[in-house]
């Protein structure tokens, strides 16, 4: 019987000490931040804005009310100080965890980003698998502000855009960090650019028709400070180079013949050889891809052999002369290697880099650079000539 | 009581592979940069020329745990004092265990509960195991456990496979040189080397002679799986990231990320880690109160385990920050003291004294 008690008290006792997490986190509590755009005024204070959920709207877009989040911003010496000072206008505690995307404004990133990036590597809560993006001529504030139509949170779109886009998915944090702490490649970042939804070059601005897209890539220095702009075609020249491309759509002009050709190109492929003679490297890249038509504006009947061939040639010497215009941009202009180049010659003459690693950004603008480029047609749909022509237009 | 040989290799492998993922990699990383991989090779055999002296060693007296032994080879009174600096390393380990893994506990899971609470929950589960199952519960435990572990550390390498860019780990040998490469091989030997506390438990084995290979084994299978381990890291991370990372291993298990859907999953890792440092505390805390109570004679060596457990509260609690506990311990105590003194040092004299002393008493007879 006494017996009996005594475990009767010790459940009582358990009872009262199980009623809840010491950790508890009502979801009712939480602002949860989807994304963070970071900018910087005039006494060099950040000002961050948070992208917060607002649980209630989000899905009842339908209906017309409210946009399913709402815009905060704060100012601070540091991040944690944005962060403690946001809190201060939030009924609801600060929930970092899900964030996908920081933007950085164009004057920050102009003024360098290197103390906003520790925060991020350092707090256990905060993922590793987040997205920094540019935003090219504006404050991050205005990002966060468009009201993007498709999602249910512009951030996510930004995010899903850059899947989309940028071929595999990468994590453009990680990425950055780890250029950033190595020597023989500069850090980039892609950047989110403003338009208007209507027409592209509409003059008049409208909060309603603003949208934004995927730009191409900024380039930061060593110091972690924005040097420039690579256009997004550019950057995809990039992405071919450093072997991150998947699948991109390419169309070119024929060299001799009338008209262009559309591939959807796969298989990027590329190689970076440097060779090192007297004092002086010299760069052999060679890229190679596969591609399947899929579009032809011409009179070339693609099922002749000999006039894939015309296309292949067109592809590689047109592609060849933009890659070598956007090398040359990238060596003579921001004098920075984005590219991996020095890598290459660490990985290749590991005793060489050693005393060149100090002066490499100078070595990297002389170096001569040869590219070849090698795309193979593998496959051209299923009609071999445009079904609309006459037969006699068709060029056989 | 008595655990079999596929215990010993269970509890030898499960006590060593958590600590040795979660500590070693970054300081090896910042030693030997890209070539760490290959100080893990090195520090792998060395780990395993540890287990298999202080294998040997037990083997000469099979039936008697080190301490017994240890009398027997140099006498009573030497025998007595040799032992002294493994009481120092064993409480001092368990204090430095718990407050490391509760740190990690407390900053990946429960943020805000106090460090105390998590420290006595753990302790307690301990304490249970030693009192309820001894050395017996222990192995079974790791029976149990060891293969979560594994399969857990090659889930995590499974799922990274997509991350990885190969070329990263060039150009090999050029950048570290072999000082580095060694150095770098320093910290994870003096983890591996913790097997030397085979040289208590094997007297427990019911095959003494199979239980030491198995041991071997253990150590080995954990050094293969570190090795890719590390390799791994070095291929998503590079070099210069992964050695400035506390844990790397950790930081690739927040990385996974497979088709967008299976993400976040370093809780579960973290839960299933949590494993490996709950059966590495159980045989410490066992081997240092049945270790105190041989050494003192007392007969009921659980009595000892409270005194043991109040001790590594302590011992816990005393460390300023966690820096301080990981950082300095491993730096000013661990490797110039425990690496060469307890795990290579003493068995190695014991080993040769031992020796010497068989074969001097057969020639007399």
């Amino acid at each position: 019987m006494i017996k009996k008690l005594k475990i009767c008290l010790i459940i009582l006792v358990c009872m009262f000490l199980t009623t809840g997490c010491w950790d508890e986190r009502e979801i009712n509590n939480q602002a949860i931040i989807l994304g963070w755009g970071f900018d910087q005024n005039e006494d060099g204070d950040y000002i961050g804005s948070a992208q917060i959920v607002v649980p209630g709207e989000v899905g009842e877009r339908s209906s017309g009310q409210g946009k399913g989040y709402i815009v905060e911003t704060a100012t601070g010496k540091s991040l944690l100080d944005v962060t403690q000072n946001l809190q201060r206008k939030l009924s609801r505690k600060v929930f970092s965890s899900h964030q996908k995307v920081i933007v950085i404004g164009e004057r920050l990133a102009r003024n360098g980003i290197s103390n906003i990036l520790d925060i991020y590597s350092r707090e256990p809560e905060l993922p590793i698998r987040t997205n920094f993006f540019v935003l090219k001529n504006g404050d991050a504030l205005d990002l966060l502000e468009v009201p993007y139509k498709m999602e249910d949170m512009p951030s996510t779109a930004a995010m899903k855009m850059f899947q989309s886009t940028a071929g595999p998915e990468s994590t453009t944090f990680k990425d950055f960090l780890e250029d950033a702490s190595s020597e023989g490649i500069s850090p980039t970042l892609p950047i989110l650019e403003i338009i208007s939804s209507k027409k592209e070059g509409n003059q008049e601005k409208e909060k309603d028709t603003e949208t934004f897209r995927i730009g191409g890539r900024a380039i930061f220095n060593q110091d972690l400070e924005l040097v420039g702009f690579l256009s997004y075609r550019e950057a995809v020249d990039r992405l071919w180079i450093i072997n991150k491309l998947n699948t991109h759509k390419l169309t070119t002009n024929l060299l001799r013949e009338e008209g262009n050709v559309g591939i959807l190109g796969m298989n990027f492929k590329s190689k970076i050889q440097p060779i090192i003679q007297n004092d002086r490297v010299e760069f052999h890249i060679t890229l190679s891809g596969t591609g399947v038509v899929r579009e032809n504006n011409t009179e070339l009947d693609l099922k002749q052999p000999k006039n894939l061939q015309i296309i292949e040639r067109s592809f590689n010497k047109n592609l060849q002369n933009h890659m070598i215009s956007t090398i040359t941009k990238v060596q003579k202009e921001y004098k920075t290697d984005i590219l991996g180049f020095g890598q290459s010659v660490h990985k290749k003459y590991p005793r060489k880099w050693k005393i060149w690693k100090k002066y490499w950004s100078k070595k990297f603008s002389d170096a001569d650079i040869t590219v070849k480029v090698d795309i193979h047609i593998e496959r051209t749909g299923v009609t071999g000539s445009p079904l609309h022509l006459k037969e006699s237009e068709i060029q056989k | 009581m008595k655990i079999s040989k596929y215990q010993i290799f269970w509890m030898i492998a499960s006590l060593e592979i958590g600590m040795v993922l979660l500590l070693t990699q970054s300081p090896a990383i910042e030693e030997a940069k890209q070539d760490a991989w290959i100080s893990f090779v090195f520090a792998g055999l060395a780990g395993i020329g540890i287990t298999f002296a202080a294998g040997k060693l037990s083997l000469l007296y099979p039936n008697q745990t080190f301490i017994q032994y240890s009398q027997i080879i140099l006498g009573k009174w030497l025998g007595r004092i040799i032992v002294i600096p493994y009481f120092i390393h064993w409480l001092s380990v368990i204090g430095v265990i718990f407050r490391q893994s509760s740190e990690i506990i407390q900053m990946t899971l429960f943020t805000r509960t106090p460090l105390f609470i998590l420290i006595v929950l753990l302790l307690l589960l301990v304490i249970y195991v030693n009192c309820i199952g001894g050395i017996e519960g222990i192995g079974r435990c790791s029976e149990i456990m060891g293969p979560l572990i594994f399969l857990m550390v090659i889930i995590t390498l499974f799922l990274n496979l997509n991350n990885i860019e190969w070329d990263k780990i060039l150009p090999v040998y050029t950048d570290s040189g072999l000082k580095s490469i060694l150095q770098g091989g320093l910290t994870p030997v003096s983890f591996y080397g913790e097997s030397v506390l085979i040289m208590m438990l094997l007297s427990f084995t019911e095959e003494p002679k199979k239980g030491v290979t198995w041991a071997v084994w253990g150590v080995g299978v954990v050094a293969i799986l570190v090795t890719i381990s590390t390799l791994e890291i070095l291929m998503v991370f590079g070099a210069n990231l992964s050695s400035r990372l506390w844990y790397p291993f950790f930081e690739m298990a927040r990385y996974i990320s497979l088709m967008q859907f299976l993400q976040n999953i370093e809780i579960i890792v973290t839960v299933i880690w949590i494993f490996s440092i709950f059966i590495k505390l159980s045989i410490y805390l066992f081997v240092s109160s049945y270790g105190i109570a041989q050494w003192l004679n007392i007969k009921d060596w659980r009595k000892v385990i409270w005194f043991v457990a109040i001790a590594s509260i302590v011992l816990s609690l005393i460390y300023p920050n966690n820096n301080v506990a990981s950082v300095s311990y491993l730096e000013k105590y661990w490797l110039p003291f425990v690496l060469p003194i307890n795990m290579i040092g003493i068995p190695l004299l014991l080993w040769g004294v031992g020796v010497i002393r068989k074969n001097s008493k057969q020639i007399d007879e």
